[in-house]
């Protein structure tokens, strides 16, 4: 009885095909499932003499609704959509951070620069302690600033770390999968697998930019960066993070080779770690070591401009910041015991970059980081004649051998050692030098004025002198040879310029002194307000407060610019993901129509059972007899 | 187009959600009243902001610094009015003291009201400031600038003035040294002194008519020699001479830069000096006269040299007068340039405070308006998303 076999067949066809719609019911949330169909065919019919009779169906293949194309876009937007997205996020921070009206920098100097103002209208005691409570504050302002980037740095390395044990985890996943993948390869697809193979890689391409090949076994292996194999068939390569080779304090990323740990971090791209790399790189790092440089340049032109007069003591003015110097790290990898030194000759010619200083057996190589430009070295590296370039002085130590390297940071870590370094407010030097004075007894009005310094280091400079006219046109210093006065040029003396305004007479005497005793004298105070406007960094184009500004606006354009790429990058998501989902998705109302159908024809070809069964009672009645 | 039940909800949910996210940034907008959030917003409107800012806190301080300038220029002019007025009064003192009528005891009356005066000239000079400094002691302000001394007055502070920055390009002069104004005042005629030699016998007194400076003076001296009462001599410093004439009482010499009237009658061998004149302080000035009229003129040769310390005296007030008044106008001028300052520094900071506006400061009408059209926007994608989401076949199964 044909009739009843073709029954059963179909009704176990049709539970199949009913069984693929609960399936796909069930999955309508699951991420990467692909929409199966159950594909039925008629059996190959029977020949019967008079010719061919259907044998009835059977269930073909379990098929996913699947295209590797649209799979593979999706992938690729999510890895960008991840990047930027992260970039974003993470820049976002240190935009906030930089401009608050009321935390970032620009107030603190601003109030700083105020109280020198005071303090150069009207040198007094009150606007002494104004000042020095507002070069705390700014020390501080400018120290909290450095320690939220420094934590920033913190909490990058850590999200560094998450995303690379996720990488190692994805990785074991799909070396899993692989396997089961290639175990059960006998023909039929496991279809479930497959898309949580193709799920896996969707995250893994989230984090790191890859590149996928299938190859014959079915298995589909994984590269990172430029070529560095993260799974092989059911194998895996881990990523790992370490010490810095220069320093201890931070992390980098490293791939585990056959042949040992390579870092990496220059060559991956993409996905949240390659976002997170960039952020470190590009944003982080530049702005802490511009930063850095603000500071130095601040504090530097403070106290070379308060060395140029005297405190309330009437002695030269001592540095009122302290500021921490260079960075120079030798690697860990290095065979020689060589060590550097270097110092910061000249700020102005520092970029936001780090340094690689190289030993290439022939000589010393000076790299910038960020560049790859090599700077032309000068000298020899004794402290008497140090290596010199860009602004850099490196005075080396010790030998070193072919291949030694060393990391320069000129800037990164000059907040960890800004500070007071005055005590007080007597400190600050608010008065000139020297005096010059015209004797009472003068027969002319001629007049002279306090004098300019030309040559602090003259050892002579504060002695003090007196200018003896013989006639109006010549005279001697503390008796000394005879000299031509000529009106309009300056007479110098110890390393000072004294001008001389009028027409002396013979006899005339104008003293000069070591300026004591002047607690209203502003003459250095007005130029320590005028380093507010100084010109010191960026090749002598920018003031410490445009600097800053320069920092906010970088860090606002790239931060921006993330902001825009990541929301490009998210339509470009969606509409990769809504084909995908186009394609794959399951649509309810097709599966409560499929559900109908498979319903309804479930009952038919019960019905055929059930008519099958009645033509067999026909049967054995007729034969009962 | 299929549409799966997984990519309606991404994007009904995508959209909402971005919906939300305008409308937050439009409701921060408003609630701060900036149009920057953040430097992202706008980095090059975020760096110029910061240049505002930076310009209008040191604009602050200059409109701070100048008013400071103007109250110590305010000072400095209000103490030098009324050295001025106590000149004056030392000046009318002088001139009546020097009446014939005037008898010993009544000159003495007047010499201790000059000696008052000369007190009360020495406390104005000695002025302080609202934070305790002195006002006319050039750098050294912590100093007393002037002190008597045995036979004279001290000067104690220098010739330092201090400038105050007032705008970017601009600074003012404080106060003048007192350096300037008290102490060196040069006597006679500012330049060319005339006087009678102490040994003189006869009654002369002498002036010298010339009361403006000489162009190309040499510092150069000269006597006026009396061989009788009727020749004199003019010598230069040298001895030799230099012209020769004869002379009645009332008549007026050349003698080098001076022109040299003597009054009276001078004696065979009286002398009279002309030469540079010496800084004096204007409180000798006074004390001097002071001290001249507390002697007894009582023979017309006394009465000859009182005159002669009296005529000294009141070219030499004259001279202080004339030195005050000119730093008075110079601190006057000074304190017109720190009012302007002051409109100017007013005028920036109100062109600076638009420009930051204008950066900074949101357009509420637009912020409002765009508020409400996201609003409405968000509400009818919430609606329709509701009712779309409620349509299924499996309601009908």
């Amino acid at each position: 009885m044909t009739i009843i076999n073709t029954g059963t067949d179909a009704l176990t066809a049709f539970q199949r095909s009913l069984d693929t719609v609960a399936q796909n019911i069930a999955n309508v949330n699951t991420e990467g499932y692909s929409r199966q169909t159950v594909t039925l065919r008629a059996r190959p019919p029977q020949f019967v003499g008079f010719g061919f009779l259907g044998r009835g169906v059977e269930v073909a293949s379990v098929t996913r609704s699947y295209s590797e194309f649209l799979t593979q876009q999706v992938q690729t937007a999510g890895s960008s959509a991840a990047r930027f997205s992260t970039l974003a996020g993470f820049a976002a921070r240190v935009d906030d951070l930089l401009a608050d009206p009321s935390g970032g920098l620009s107030p603190a100097l601003s109030s700083f620069y105020a109280a020198v103002q005071d303090f150069s209208s009207d040198p007094s005691s009150a606007t002494r302690t104004a000042i020095f409570a507002e070069a705390g504050n700014l020390v501080e302002r400018f120290d909290a600033l450095d320690q939220r980037l420094v934590e920033t740095t913190r909490e990058t390395t850590q999200a560094i770390e998450q995303s690379v044990s996720e990488i190692n985890q994805l990785a074991t996943s799909l070396a899993q999968l692989n396997g089961q993948i290639g175990r059960g390869a006998t023909g039929a697809v496991p279809n479930d697998l497959l898309d949580q193979r193709d799920e896996v890689i969707r995250q893994l391409a989230e984090r790191i930019d890859v590149t996928t090949v299938a190859d014959s076994g079915g298995n589909i292996n994984l590269f990172i960066g430029n070529g560095q194999t993260l799974v092989v068939g059911t194998e895996r390569f881990p990523l790992a993070v370490q010490q810095s080779e220069f320093d201890p304090t931070r992390r980098e990323v490293v791939y585990e080779s056959l042949n040992g740990r390579i870092p990496i971090e220059n060559v991956l791209t993409g996905g949240t770690l390659g976002g997170l790399l960039e952020f470190q790189s590009d944003i982080l790092d530049p702005s802490r070591r511009a930063l850095g440089a603000t500071a130095a340049g601040f504090a530097q032109t403070f106290n070379a401009q308060n060395a140029q007069g005297f405190d309330e003591f009437g002695e030269f003015g001592t540095d009122i910041f302290s500021i921490g110097g260079a960075q120079a790290l030798a690697s860990t990898n290095n065979s020689g015991n060589g060590a550097i030194s270097v110092t910061v000759e000249d700020l102005s010619q520092i970029d936001e970059t780090n340094y690689r200083f190289i030993d290439e057996g022939a000589g010393f190589r000076l790299v910038r980081a960020d560049t790859g430009q090599v700077l032309p070295l000068t000298g020899s590296g004794t402290s008497a004649d140090p290596y010199r370039a860009g602004g850099l002085a490196i005075v080396l130590t010790g030998t070193t051998d072919d291949g030694d390297q060393f990391n320069i940071e000129p800037t990164l870590a000059a907040i960890d050692g800004l500070g007071l370094a005055a005590a007080d407010g007597n400190a600050f030097a608010a008065a000139g030098l020297l005096r010059g004075e015209a004797a009472l007894s003068n027969i002319s009005d001629a007049t002279i004025d306090d004098g300019t310094v030309v040559d602090i280091n003259n050892p002579n400079l504060l002695d003090g002198a007196s200018i003896n006219f013989l006639t109006a046109t010549t005279f001697q210093i503390d008796g000394g040879p005879t000299q031509t006065f000529t009106p309009g040029s300056p007479i110098t003396v110890n390393g000072a310029e004294f001008q001389i305004t009028g027409t002396p007479a013979a006899g005339d005497q104008f003293t000069i002194a070591r300026n004591t005793a002047a607690d209203g004298d502003n003459r250095n105070a007005l130029l320590l307000a005028s380093t507010q406007d100084a010109e010191v960094l960026a090749d002598g184009t920018l003031s410490v407060g445009q600097a800053y500004a320069q920092l906010v606006a970088n860090v606002g354009s790239v931060t921006a610019r993330a902001q825009a790429s990541s929301s490009a990058q998210q339509v470009v998501l969606e509409s990769a993901v809504n084909r995908r989902l186009e394609v794959s998705g399951v649509n309810l109302d097709e599966e409560a129509a499929d559900l109908i159908r498979f319903q309804q024809a479930y009952q038919a070809a019960a019905q055929v059972v059930a008519v099958g069964s009645e033509l067999f009672d026909v049967l054995l009645n007729a034969t009962r007899r | 187009m299929r549409v799966s039940n997984q990519g309606f909800f991404r994007n009904a949910v995508g959209n909402i959600q971005g919906l939300q996210q305008e409308l937050n940034a439009v409701q921060e907008q408003i609630a701060t009243g900036r149009r920057i959030q953040r430097p992202s917003d706008d980095p090059n409107g975020a760096s110029r902001i910061l240049d505002y800012r930076e310009s209008l806190a040191t604009l602050e301080q200059y409109q701070r610094n100048t008013e400071l300038a103007r109250n110590r220029l305010r000072l400095s002019e209000d103490t030098l009015t009324q050295v001025t007025s106590a000149l004056q009064r030392a000046r009318e003192l002088t001139l009546q003291a020097a009446n014939a009528s005037q008898t010993n005891e009544t000159r003495g009356f007047i010499a201790t009201e000059l000696s008052e005066s000369v007190d009360a000239l020495l406390a104005l000079a000695n002025t302080r400031d609202a934070s305790d400094q002195f006002l006319f002691s050039g750098f050294q302000s912590g100093t007393q600038p002037f002190s008597r001394t045995i036979g004279g007055f001290t000067y104690n502070g220098d010739d330092g003035q201090r400038f105050i920055q007032v705008s970017a390009s601009r600074q003012i002069a404080d106060t003048n040294s007192g350096d300037e104004i008290f102490a060196r005042i040069r006597e006679g005629n500012g330049q060319v002194i005339v006087g009678a030699a102490p040994a003189n016998t006869g009654t002369g007194v002498a002036i010298n008519e010339v009361q403006t400076r000489v162009q190309g003076y040499d510092f150069s001296t000269f006597d006026v020699v009396f061989l009788d009462t009727e020749n004199y001599e003019v010598r230069d410093s040298l001895g030799a001479v230099v012209s020769s004439g004869t002379f009645e009482p009332g008549d007026s010499i050349a003698a080098g830069p001076a022109q040299v009237r003597i009054q009276g009658q001078p004696e065979a061998g009286d002398t009279f000096t002309v030469g540079p004149a010496p800084n004096r302080d204007l409180f000798s000035i006074v004390e001097d006269i002071a001290s001249a009229l507390a002697t007894d003129a009582n023979d017309a040769t006394t009465r000859a040299e009182l005159d002669s310390a009296v005529n000294r005296g009141l070219e030499g007030i004259d001279r202080a007068l004339e030195r005050v008044l000119e730093v008075r106008t110079s601190i006057g001028s000074r304190l017109a340039a720190a009012e302007s300052q002051l409109d100017t520094n007013l005028g920036t900071e109100l062109v600076l405070q638009e420009a930051l506006a204008g950066v900074e400061d949101l357009d509420l009408a637009d912020a409002a308006s765009r508020l409400a059209a996201q609003a409405s926007a968000l509400e009818a994608a919430q609606q329709s998303f509701i009712r779309v989401q409620s349509l299924s076949l499996f309601n009908f199964l």
